[in-house]
């Protein structure tokens, strides 16, 4: 062939660095929360300060002894104290006079359970901090028990396929929604399929969090717990966008606006036969999620609609 | 910039004078959530803090859980930091004391006690500090307002020392002391900082700053966890000796000290003590003297150090005595009678066989009145002359 | 941060220091099929390069073309997967004569 000249795609050009990680670690083959690592690593930078806590980001995150995976400074601490460390950190880096940008990088789990209340609260006070949430939709690292990220007749450890069960009863939470709910300068949602545009949003939340709090809301696909092939975690991604089962938005100091407009979406269905934990639906189970995706959908649009040509808040 | 402010004699309350202490150390950050009866001691930091006396952070948490994270994370930045609780918050932040024990982060709480959850008390008691106990806390416990002002100053003294490097509480009593006003001696703020000036002087603690690829919080793996167990306890070992040493300082600037780990009051020739800890103490001391004019050889431990356990100093001062009472603001789950008792009971081997006697009484607000430190004398020298006697007395 | 000798850590908690060495795995021990590129239907696109989730693609002798890491490969097929040119192909390892790392 003759030669060509090498093009990398477009995202690179936000990359200020190699990712800081090991070459090899502890992340399941096909993994989406390895690409969001290393990703959040070469485009915010070497000199973050992670946030973590026990999670499947915690064997890579956090060191062993005297020894790590990574060369960013981190901070690992109970799923409860995940966003009050982070105040604590930032606060005395401004004290200090220390430019630092902390970042907080967390499963579902602890951002809508267990860690919530502490998280709201630094939401509330604007908290100078990156929040970022990895939605594997469970705790996933404890063996795929459901969280308040888990949707409407997901199959999960705690919520199985039985005689008596249909899987989870009950809807997930709209956490992104939720997040934009307290008034920040910036909150997102993003996905590994959509690189570029998530590298567009890690960049504006770092801007908009050395002046309060940012939140970006990650859809990243569990290889084992959904059970998908270990090549489909991407294009599981993709299908979530293209069926606005997740949405790309941001909301940008109350402007809202979606990021990456889906001509036709296609149905919910789409998505959950490629799913394993979601594959069991019934026609009605799915007409219910379907209706779910469609109502909140209509929301976002909605509040896009209404921010239009409206000034952006103060705060 | 903090004003300077010069040494004055008040009349405040012993929230007011935690408060008093907390602004005079200076801290970087203070996080901390209103909870009966220690409520007054964030507002009076909110003020200061308000009124530019205060050049730190406040941090105006949703819960206690989050005030100890974030004041255990401002010092693994390399801060100092601050803030107070009492039972139902202090039982809220459990998780997070265990870290930050555990992190060696040299956080300075006040804890104003309060009987914990279980049944409905916004009512003193010690319950909540026996509670933590074995989160790896130091743990100091005071007698009046003043005392309150200088062990707080200590605290960060004792915190930050690097052959230490743990957090401390500083305990005492809801109602009793926390609303009690009384003149306070509170010193200038160029003495404390010549106080605490030491501390610049010691090798830096690990920090966690950008830049650097240190992370605070690494897992502990096989024997690298048991020796951070050990490191742990060893430092625990070496603040008994470290808070006689930092009192010692103390008393050279300001003119007052406590005794260090325990307090011995008329023990000299006593053939009974009664050990008590907290504001009981003051009410202890004007009983045992009224015992004396009476004829009789009864003396007073004051525990100060609560963990560790001043195991040398009181097996020594209770070593030959005839019987011994211990009086707990608090019960013992698990066993019939109070934790402090338990504790000194523990000291047996090192101390001898003798009568000892448990005294449950004080809580949620009943008070522990002179009579009733009277009777318990009585019981303590009844069983010291070897007539019948109770082991364990609930009171009233 | 050197430990006192005997000790495993130099600090008093649990602090790790990444200045020197990284923990690491040898995760090409993990894939029982291995991607292979053909440079003739490859348009140098790059998707490879940013979805594979460990990174671990990189450019080919020619600088032109792309070739995954074989010491960290961990054959989740990503890149065949989304390479658009079908250029990529998931081998299984035991049609390699140098078979899995002897690491």
């Amino acid at each position: 062939m003759a030669e060509q000249r090498k093009r990398r795609p477009r995202v690179c050009e936000y990359y200020q660095n190699e990712d800081q990680f090991a070459k090899g670690v502890a992340l399941c083959s096909g993994c989406t929360l390895e690409l969001n690592l290393r990703f959040v690593s070469r485009v915010l930078g070497k000199d973050i300060i992670f946030v973590g806590t026990p999670s499947c980001s915690a064997p890579v995150l956090h060191g062993q002894n005297t020894m790590a995976w990574h060369r960013h400074p981190y901070y690992a601490c109970t799923m409860t104290g995940v966003a009050s460390s982070a105040t604590g950190l930032t606060r005395y880096y401004q004290k200090a006079g220390i430019e630092a940008t902390v970042v907080c990088h967390t499963g579902d789990g602890c951002a809508m359970d267990v860690g919530f209340q502490t998280l709201s609260g630094a939401a509330e006070r604007n908290e100078k901090i990156i929040y970022i949430t990895y939605d594997n939709e469970g705790y996933m690292n404890t063996g795929i028990q459901q969280s308040s990220g888990t949707p409407f007749g997901a199959a999960t450890s705690t919520t199985p396929l039985g005689r008596e069960s249909r899987g989870k009863t009950t809807a997930s939470k709209n956490m992104p929604m939720v997040m934009a709910m307290h008034d920040v300068p910036y909150v997102a949602t993003a996905t590994l399929s959509h690189l570029e545009d998530y590298a567009k949003k890690l960049v504006k939340a770092k801007a908009a969090s050395k002046e309060g709090f940012a939140y970006i809301h990650v859809f990243c696909p569990c290889v084992p717990g959904w059970r998908i092939p270990t090549d489909a975690s991407i294009q599981v991604c993709r299908e979530a966008v293209r069926t606005n089962y997740f949405p790309l938005w941001e909301m940008e100091r109350g402007v809202w606006r979606i990021t990456q407009k889906v001509k036709e979406p296609k149905p919910v269905s789409e998505l959950t036969r490629l799913v394993g934990k979601l594959r069991h639906l019934n026609d009605e189970e799915l007409a219910r999620l379907q209706a779910q995706v469609d109502h909140r959908f209509r929301v976002l649009q909605a509040l896009c609609v209404a921010s239009e040509g409206v000034p952006q808040s103060e705060s | 910039m903090a004003a300077v402010l010069d040494r004055q004699r008040k009349v405040i309350t012993g929230n007011g004078a935690a408060a008093y202490a907390a602004m005079l150390c200076r801290p970087d950050v203070i996080a901390a959530y209103p909870i009966t009866p220690q409520s007054e001691v964030v507002e009076q930091l909110a003020k200061f803090h308000a009124d530019g006396l205060l050049d730190c952070e406040y941090v105006t948490v949703e819960g206690e859980n989050s005030a100890q994270n974030v004041v255990c994370a401002a010092t693994m930045a390399g801060g100092r930091a601050f803030t107070a609780t009492s039972s139902y918050g202090l039982v809220y932040m459990y998780d997070a004391m265990f870290n930050t024990a555990g992190y060696r982060a040299p956080v300075v709480m006040v804890n104003v006690n309060r009987e914990p959850p279980g049944i409905h008390a916004v009512c003193s008691g010690q319950q909540d500090m026996i509670s933590v106990r074995d989160t790896g806390w130091v743990q100091l416990v005071v007698e009046n307002c003043q005392e309150i002002l200088d062990t707080v100053i200590m605290a960060f003294r004792l915190a930050e020392d690097f052959d230490i490097q743990l957090p401390v509480i500083v305990n005492y009593d809801g109602y009793y002391l926390s609303f009690l006003a009384e003149s306070v001696d509170i010193p200038a703020i160029a003495e404390v900082d010549r106080y605490l000036e030491v501390l610049k002087r010691q090798p830096p603690r690990p920090q966690l700053l950008p830049g650097q690829p240190i992370g605070c919080g690494s897992h502990g793996i096989g024997m690298g966890y048991v020796e951070l167990r050990k490191k742990h306890m060893a430092a625990m070992e070496r603040v008994k000796t470290k808070l006689e040493e930092i009192e010692g300082e103390f008393a050279e600037i300001f003119g007052r000290s406590y005794g260090g780990q325990i307090e011995e009051y008329r023990t000299e020739d006593a053939d009974i003590v009664l050990v008590t800890s907290g504001s009981a103490v003051g009410t202890a001391r004007a009983v045992v003297d009224a015992k004396r004019e009476e004829g009789v050889k009864v003396g007073l431990v004051k525990l100060r150090l609560f963990r560790p356990f001043p195991k040398e100093r009181l097996s020594a001062a209770l070593r030959g005595r005839k019987a011994v009472g211990v009086l707990d603001r608090s019960i013992c789950f698990g066993w019939d009678c109070g934790p402090l008792y338990m504790e000194v009971r523990a000291l047996t081997p090192e101390m001898g066989i003798l009568p000892l006697l448990s005294f449950i009484d004080g809580l949620a607000n009943m008070d522990i009145t002179k009579e009733h430190i009277a009777g318990m004398i009585d019981e303590i020298k009844a069983a010291a002359e070897g007539r019948p006697y109770q082991e364990v007395t609930w009171l009233p | 941060m050197k430990p006192d000798s005997g000790q495993i850590l130099p600090t008093e908690a649990c602090w790790s220091d990444a200045s020197e060495e990284l923990l690491c795995l040898h995760t090409g021990d993990w894939r029982t099929e291995r991607p292979v590129f053909d440079d003739e239907k490859c348009n140098a696109c790059g998707f490879c390069y940013i979805y594979c989730p460990i990174q671990c693609v990189g450019d080919a002798p020619d600088g032109i073309h792309y070739r995954a890491d074989l010491e960290y490969c961990k054959g989740c097929g990503i890149c065949a997967r989304e390479c658009p040119t079908g250029a990529i192909t998931m081998v299984p390892e035991g049609d390699f004569a140098d078979g899995c790392s002897t690491r």
